[in-house]
């Protein structure tokens, strides 16, 4: 199909050429698309490494924490009031924030009008926060009458849930979602500022965390704020330059802090690749599992 | 042959003029002159195909042509091959793509369900769900069946406290890793209250696997692997989840061993309990 005798005309000429690349086109789309998926599968891989190797960074900023907190000298030990304590952990920057429980409010000890300003603090409305505040103390208490706003095993069903209220303590601070009225976006609200580990019936200011700070009376955001700021300037052991106050006068004095912390580390790697282990921990006593503390709620490896 | 040597003064009876000339078209329209003999019907085919070539001729004057039917043939069949070879490539490849995506699907689950067990399991609370008169039971634990209490994920659940199972069930297609959880809170052990999701499976083609629990013995050392946990109002301290796949799967398990990070007696009101000073606390493995 020489070209001398010509038979073909000129566009004809390489339909083989044209099949094969055709051919390695298709083919390259198909290998192009699966290199992509094993890329990604080979990224998904990484991550899941550095996530692990930066959760055990996290648990060592626990360990050290555990440690500092039991320092001899007072002036070196760490202080419980949330401020930030950053240190280097095999590359990775581990940073550890400990806020002793007795500054969050209990939710199996505070009293409805505690419980209403902690609803409020987070912007819920007054008639819904008083609601959600009785309902939190009639699933506490153990009896099946349901107090003004509350809510007791006939409320629940109406409201089409297959449980009633436990009528006992809480198990865990995570547990009050199943309260009625509770959601999830809320729970997340009042997180930082819930325990059941404090056994006080008001949070102690020398350790609350801002959302707990911002439940007790007269307090304004600003003011949260300015207390926390000149809190974390004190050093410990020593008095601060100027006496810190409530709202209403009182002023905040540094002692009385409990066994119970709750321990926030954040160990970044230095590839960006970071994960919180937020855990509440008790010194003192002997575990079954030979630590030289207890450790009372644990949650990790939730990247943010 | 006659035939193939036909000109265009031999097929029409009028020469033409030019034949390069529009006028050169009619003549191949019209048929075959009368006074031309036609004896068979095969030559006579030969001769109006032998016309069609020498119009063709007369159209493309720089040797344009048809094809003879052999050309023809050949240039089919060698396209045939040409595509054959091409979609066999084509289907290998889309066929190597499909295993491939298949596998890294798998790795993706078998990582996550690994993520899952190791979340749960890490979180499982010493909390009791059941309470007859000789036994509190905490933790339950057998070669192929697990029971605690874990809180879920906050966006799966109510919150709170969830008595979770985790069983490998054998089913037609081998075993299955199955997950279920039911809110503590109004938890009934002898009725097997129904859960508020269905049971889910987490991994199936599995072809053999078992749990396995350790704790500190007596001396306040661990204790070897033992695929029966005894005493069910403790907690161990490690669980191990062993799994082989079976041959299709194309994946292999890797080892689960998680530690329990809650120590026991945590949220108990009762003081803790201290395995040195109580012979039997840490647990009885045997």
């Amino acid at each position: 199909m020489m070209r001398s005798s010509g038979p073909h005309p000129g566009g004809q000429r390489g339909v083989a050429l044209v099949l094969v690349l055709w051919a390695i086109a298709l083919m390259a789309v198909l290998l192009g698309s699966f290199a992509l998926i094993a890329h990604t599968e080979q990224l998904e891989s990484r991550h899941v490494f550095d996530a692990v190797t930066a959760r055990y960074d996290a648990q060592a900023g626990l360990e050290r924490a555990v440690f500092e907190l039991r320092n001899n000298d007072p002036a070196q030990r760490w202080v419980a009031d949330g401020r930030p304590y950053e240190f280097v952990f095999d590359k990775a920057k581990v940073s550890v924030e400990i806020n002793d429980e007795s500054g969050k409010v209990d939710l199996n000890v505070a009293d409805e009008t505690m419980l209403t300003s902690l609803f409020i603090s987070v912007g819920v409305e007054l008639d819904r926060a008083a609601a959600l505040a009785d309902a939190i103390v009639d699933w506490r208490d153990p009896d099946d009458l349901p107090r003004t706003n509350g809510a007791e095993v006939a409320e629940y069903k109406q409201a089409g849930l297959a449980y009633g209220p436990r009528n006992a303590p809480f198990q865990t601070a995570s547990e009050v979602q199943q309260v009625l009225g509770m959601d999830y976006e809320l729970y997340r609200k009042i997180e930082p500022a819930v325990t059941i580990y404090s056994g006080s019936a008001t949070p102690n200011p020398a350790f609350a965390p801002f959302e707990a700070l911002r439940t007790l009376p007269n307090m304004t955001d600003d003011y949260a704020r300015q207390i926390i700021e000149l809190r974390q300037q004190m050093l410990p052991g020593q008095p601060g330059a100027q006496p810190l106050t409530l709202p209403d006068g009182t002023p905040i004095v540094v002692n009385g802090g409990g066994l119970t912390y709750s321990v926030k580390c954040r160990a970044v790697l230095p590839n960006g690749v970071s994960t919180v282990l937020d855990a509440s921990i008790r010194l003192g006593g002997v575990g079954t599992t030979g630590r030289p503390y207890t450790i009372l709620r644990w949650r990790d490896g939730e990247a943010s | 042959m006659n035939g193939r040597i036909g000109t265009p003064s031999q097929v029409s009876p009028h020469p033409l003029p030019s034949p390069a000339s529009g006028a050169a078209l009619t003549p191949c329209s019209l048929p075959l002159p009368p006074e031309s003999p036609a004896p068979r019907a095969l030559s006579r085919k030969r001769e109006r195909g032998s016309d069609r070539r020498a119009c063709a001729r007369q159209r493309y004057p720089i040797g344009a042509g048809g094809f003879t039917l052999l050309e023809m043939l050949m240039a089919i069949v060698l396209l045939g091959l040409l595509l054959a070879g091409a979609y066999s490539g084509i289907q290998t490849s889309v066929r190597a793509m499909h295993a491939g995506e298949r596998l890294i699907e798998r790795i993706d689950r078998v990582r996550t369900v690994q993520e899952f067990l190791r979340h749960q399991l890490t979180r499982i609370l010493p909390i009791s769900y059941a309470q007859t008169d000789a036994k509190t039971y905490v933790f339950e634990g057998q070669r192929d069946f697990m029971r605690f209490v874990a809180p879920m994920p906050g966006y799966l659940s109510h919150g709170g406290p969830y008595v979770q199972t985790l069983a490998l069930v054998r089913g037609s297609g081998g075993m299955s890793l199955v997950f279920s959880g039911t809110m503590l809170n109004g938890f009934d052990w002898q009725e097997e209250k129904k859960s508020e999701r269905e049971p889910v499976v987490l991994i199936d083609h599995i072809g053999d696997g078992s749990f396995s629990y350790r704790a500190l013995d007596d001396q306040g050392q661990l204790a070897p692997w033992s695929t029966s946990w005894d005493d069910s109002s403790i907690t161990p301290l490690l669980v191990r989840v062993e799994l082989t796949m079976q041959n299709g799967a194309q994946i292999n398990w890797p080892v689960l061993a998680v530690p329990l990070m809650l120590d026991a007696g945590a949220a108990h009101p009762q003081p803790m309990v201290i395995p040195r000073l109580m012979p039997n606390a840490g647990g009885t493995s045997r």
